[in-house]
């Protein structure tokens, strides 16, 4: 494995035809503050994120690649540049379309408070589909209670959970709708190495199996080890990309960003 | 220390200014009671003192008119000056454009020289006889100017025609006041017209005690001597009493609104503290005291009161002179009265604003000091806190209920107001106690519905608000006590009013009864009637001539089909049939019968033998047409008897009644809607009032509503960024915080209205039971209570829109930011 700088990859195709890109990052800049006191958390970044493949987003703290994530996602707007995700472009909508957008097509696990707290988990899981007042897949539904475990769970409410079951819940959560893409932010960070590994693992198998696209945020060179690429951030510019990452060559990639 | 309580405040002042604007709503109400009361109070001696300006002494009768000899007796004292004396007439008026004549009083002019007397304000005062001076107001009533011709008659019938050529200062009386004639012009009116006081003005250098003292012993027994300065302490009692009264009912109020603002402080401390426990422990950690935790908390307190207080007196202030220039500027019916400050109306409603506030902020002061230093270093410490209601208190609150709710039912049964109020205040302070365990409970069941059919934002909603138990009961406790209020005062109001309803169609069954004496109704008299608004029926009787052995008797009969539509006793319509008569007391008693007896009567050659029964309210002597055409065939229309409809303005029904019928001169109307009116209007008068002012506590409480919502929209940032980033509208999360704030303020309503009509019915008994000889009437006005609810629900909906604005401008990131 080498690192690889300019030019990117394409991504895989899939089976049935999709577009080959889930969500696509175009030139964007995020400046924070105006004039002497701006900072440019994004500095022209683009990236293209393949369908159902599992794509890691790393660098060190003031990277930019919260900032990358949350743009990517809808949750904060670009400065400059666009965002694609499948045909839509989200750097131009209205709050109440992005809402939708992340309500609908889009999935989240985030590093803490994840859950809400007078929910139980099942309501938890189905947070989104009933805020877009959809159905749940009843068969999915039960397919990811069992793959992730959360079967006597379920009438639980997440002060009654354990660090590891809760995230779990919000993973089953986020895979629940189907999104187009799973944005995964830092989501072992609060979690023991047992756990975490679980979490990962279940994220790693929702690409494998089911064909998932899942895009996490992590400074962990062994959380980034589970993932089929990792793109490498640093100073809010692209500064290279792994593809079959193993802890060690994450390890390699980052000691030489640091350099 | 000091300078951390300071910065704290600057810090934290955004989620104090509700609880400030709850302590300026209730100090300002406080001060604008205590500044209307003081104002009152000192206009009423302004102005019966300028009244009685010059008067060193008086002399007053207690039953009887005062003797010409003994006036003559004063009039030679050596100490009187100028002795002045008050007489007066009261004559009928014929005003130009009115069918009948008025009453007027027309008092005796006297020397003005010394003592204060009547002023012209325009023309002059009448200095012959047949001359008058008018109030300005009648005058401009009647559209009377000066040199107007009027028609005055005694009682008697005697007529006199007077030049009208002064019309007279009645800007500070209230109601109506008297003419003014020659004292020769009234003796001509009134020949033995009674001298009500004697007033007199002391020669120089004679104290009015002196004065006072020579006057007692020629005057001899019966009469009462005041000095100048007694007498217009005298005249000012006998206003300033209800002044006092009024004043006292505001104070009770103002009292109210404050305790309610004491609530809508304390829940606003307990939360601000709560959120502030990770800074509480800091100052643990770093060397603070408790003590020093403690005193920090409440210093906060006291500037917060004294600040909010300062401004809730100049608010109240304002408002007070605001609304007295109001009054002098447009005629309300009460006097002008202009501003008057005294020290107590300043600074008691400051001083109780703010020590109301430190008492407020003491328990949760006292909860900021058990906070642990460690909990500084918690990594999240969780504002939420677990409030799991105290068992003492609640076991202490259901002995409230049942102790206080047995005594009200024992009062009411008993008929002792002042305990049953204890009782009622025992069992409410009861329902306070247990509140963290009955309203969430009230709050979930009502939520059930929402929950089910509103979806997620919904659930949610419910969930939100029964979460923190002790913080829901606290809010909806603040609202809880206006609407209960509200709503008893409602429903007793309502409930007094269906009582002495039944009563009045008891003792005045028919609304109105016109009668002529000598002449005929002409035939379009029922037409002129039914034309006139707000009447409703209209039955024309007949009158008879009788004898019933040898007394004279008017029989008065009525067609016994239309009775029903103008009796409201249906007892004694029950009675009215043929061969029956309903007589009065009276005329019972004068012909000696007892119920049931028999009495014969004998019209010309018609003789008839009738049952005679009482009849309270109808004529004097009452029969069927059926009865009254054996008697008399040819019986003409002599009067008419009318049912009004009951939202229509009385004394403005009376009145046209009184000016219809034109070529009736001799007429008279009588019946209960003059007394039903005036206690209709009593009663409206007094609910609108204390609506009014506890309106000024649910103000307060909603404001409470608000500031709970906005300080846990601060605690649920992240969970509302969360749910933003699970895609929740905006829309979607203000209608959250609506269904919240609504669940609270419905549940407030619905439970204040309960108990309002529990304490509103319970009240009503124990307070009607002794007065009425009928049954306690209990009403319930569900056109108020539905108002109040909706009022409550749609405020509940306004407190969550600042709230709700804030909470949808989180941005959704903020629930990916780690702290």
């Amino acid at each position: 494995m080498s690192i690889q700088t300019g030019e990117l990859p394409l991504g895989r195709l899939t089976q049935d035809g999709l577009p080959r890109t889930a969500i696509r990052a175009h030139e964007l800049r995020k400046v924070y503050g105006q004039g002497d006191t701006a900072v440019a958390a994004l500095d022209g970044v683009s990236v293209d994120f393949g369908v159902g493949r599992f794509t890691a987003i790393m660098g060190p703290s003031g990277s930019g690649k919260s900032t990358l994530m949350h743009c990517l996602a809808g949750l904060d707007t670009p400065t400059d540049g666009q965002v694609l995700l499948g045909e839509t472009g989200l750097t131009r909508l209205p709050d109440a379309d992005l809402t939708r957008i992340r309500r609908d097509r889009i999935g989240f696990v985030f590093q803490s408070f994840n859950l809400l707290p007078m929910l139980t988990a099942k309501d938890n899981i189905l947070l989104p589909l009933e805020l877009g007042g959809r159905k749940p897949d009843q068969q999915w539904m039960s397919t990811l209670v069992d793959v992730l475990g959360l079967g006597d769970r379920l009438t639980h409410r997440p002060s009654e959970l354990s660090g590891g079951q809760q995230q779990r819940v919000a993973v089953a959560r986020a895979l629940v709708g189907r999104p187009e893409v799973v944005f995964a932010d830092e989501p072992t960070g609060n979690l023991d190495s047992r756990s975490g590994a679980e979490v990962l693992g279940f994220l790693r198998r929702s690409v494998r199996e089911f064909g998932q696209t899942v895009v996490m945020v992590t400074h962990d060179p062994l959380a980034a080890a589970y993932a089929d690429r990792v793109v490498m951030l640093a100073d809010g510019k692209l500064a290279g990309e792994l593809l079959e990452p193993t802890p060690e060559t994450v390890l390699d990639a980052l000691r030489q960003l640091g350099a | 220390m000091r300078r951390s309580i300071l910065s704290s405040l600057r810090a934290h002042l955004g989620r104090l200014i509700a609880a400030c604007l709850a302590i300026v709503l209730g100090v300002g109400f406080g001060a604008l009671a205590m500044t209307a009361h003081a104002s009152a109070s000192h206009g009423v001696n302004e102005t019966i003192g300028k009244a009685n300006a010059g008067v060193d002494a008086a002399v007053t009768a207690d039953r009887e008119s005062i003797l010409p000899k003994q006036v003559d007796a004063i009039r030679k004292l050596p100490q009187a000056d100028s002795v002045v004396v008050d007489t007066s007439a009261y004559m009928q008026v014929a005003w130009a454009g009115k069918v009948r004549p008025d009453y007027l009083g027309i008092a005796a002019r006297y020397d003005t020289s010394r003592i204060a007397g009547p002023k012209a304000i325009q023309g002059r005062l009448p200095d012959s006889t047949l001359e008058l001076a008018l109030p300005a107001k009648l005058a401009e009533k009647y559209q009377v100017g000066l040199g107007t011709k009027l028609t005055i008659s005694s009682y008697d019938d005697k007529r006199w025609t007077v030049t009208v050529v002064g019309l007279l200062d009645d800007s500070t009386t209230v109601g109506p006041s008297n003419a003014v004639a020659t004292a020769q012009t009234v003796k001509v009116f009134e020949p033995n017209g009674y001298i009500n006081s004697v007033k007199v003005a002391a020669k120089p250098g004679v104290s009015q005690d002196a004065l006072a003292a020579a006057i007692t012993p020629v005057i001899g027994s019966g009469l009462t001597v005041y000095t100048g300065e007694g007498w217009i302490q005298h005249e000012v009692q006998g206003f300033t009493n209800g002044i006092d009264v009024i004043g006292g009912v505001f104070g009770m109020f103002a009292l109210i609104s404050l305790f309610v603002a004491c609530l809508v402080i304390a829940n606003t401390f307990t939360i601000v503290i709560a959120q502030r426990t990770r800074e509480m422990a800091l100052l643990r950690c770093v060397g603070a005291s408790r003590r020093q935790v403690f005193s920090s908390v409440i210093a906060e307190a006291s500037i917060v009161g004294l600040v909010a207080s300062t401004i809730g007196v100049v608010f109240g202030i304002a408002l007070s002179a605001l609304g007295l220039a109001l009054a002098r500027e447009f005629d309300w019916g009460i006097p002008p009265v202009q501003l008057h400050l005294d020290l107590a109306s300043i600074f008691l409603p400051l001083l109780l604003g703010t020590i109301a506030t430190i008492l407020a902020a003491v328990v949760p002061a006292r909860r900021a000091t058990r906070v642990a230093p460690l909990a500084a270093l918690r990594p999240e410490a969780a504002p939420v806190a677990a409030s799991k209601a105290g068992v003492v208190r609640l076991v202490f609150g259901f002995l409230l209920l049942a102790g206080g709710g047995s005594l009200l039912a024992v009062c009411a049964s008993t008929n002792e107001v002042l305990v049953g109020v204890g009782g009622g205040v025992i069992s409410f302070l009861g329902v306070l106690a247990i509140g963290s365990l009955l309203v969430p409970a009230l709050v979930r069941l009502l939520g059930a519905l929402p929950a089910r059919s509103g979806g997620v934002p919904a659930r949610i909603a419910v969930g939100n608000a029964v979460r923190n138990p002790k913080r829901t009961a606290a809010t909806t406790s603040a609202l809880l006590i206006g609407v209960t209020l509200i709503s008893l005062t409602c429903v007793g109001i309502a409930s007094v009013r269906k009582t002495f309803d039944a009563t009045m169609d008891e003792a005045y069954p028919v609304d109105l009864m016109v009668k002529a004496y000598q002449e005929k109704m002409p035939a379009s008299a029922e037409q002129q009637l039914r034309d006139i608004k707000g009447i409703t029926e209209v039955v024309p009787v007949r009158t008879v001539e009788v004898k019933a052995g040898e007394q004279q008797l008017t029989v008065t009969g009525i067609d016994q089909t239309k009775a029903p539509a103008v009796v409201h006793n249906p007892d004694l319509v029950g009675q009215l049939k043929p061969g029956v008569a309903l007589l009065d007391r009276a005329t019972m008693t004068t012909l000696d019968l007892k119920d049931g007896a028999d009495v014969t009567l004998v019209a010309g050659q018609s003789k008839l033998t009738l049952k005679a029964y009482r009849g309270n309210g109808l004529e004097s002597f009452t029969v069927t047409q059926t009865d009254l055409r054996r008697l008399s065939p040819n019986a003409g229309i002599s009067g008419f008897w009318l049912t009004t409809d009951p939202k229509a303005d009385g004394p403005e029904v009376i009145d046209a009644v009184e000016q219809s019928i034109p070529s009736v001169k001799d007429m008279s109307v009588e019946g209960g809607l003059a007394e039903r009116s005036a206690y209709t209007k009593v009663f409206d008068v007094l609910l609108a009032v204390a609506v009014g002012l506890l309106g000024v506590s649910v103000l307060i409480a909603l404001v409470g509503v608000g500031n709970t919502l906005s300080l846990s929209v601060l605690e649920r940032t992240r969970e509302n960024a969360l749910l933003r980033a699970m895609g929740l509208t905006r829309r979607q999360l203000r209608g959250m915080l609506a269904i919240e704030s609504l669940l609270m303020a419905l549940v407030a309503a619905g439970l204040g209205i309960a108990l309002g009509l529990i304490y509103g019915w319970t009240g009503t008994a124990a307070l009607m039971g002794a007065q009425t000889s009928g049954a306690v009437e209990y009403a319930v006005p569900g056109r108020l209570l539905i108002t109040i609810a909706v009022v409550a629900a749609v405020a509940g909906l306004l407190a969550s829109v600042l709230p709700a604005r804030r909470a949808a401008k989180v941005a959704p990131a903020g629930a990916l930011a780690t702290e």
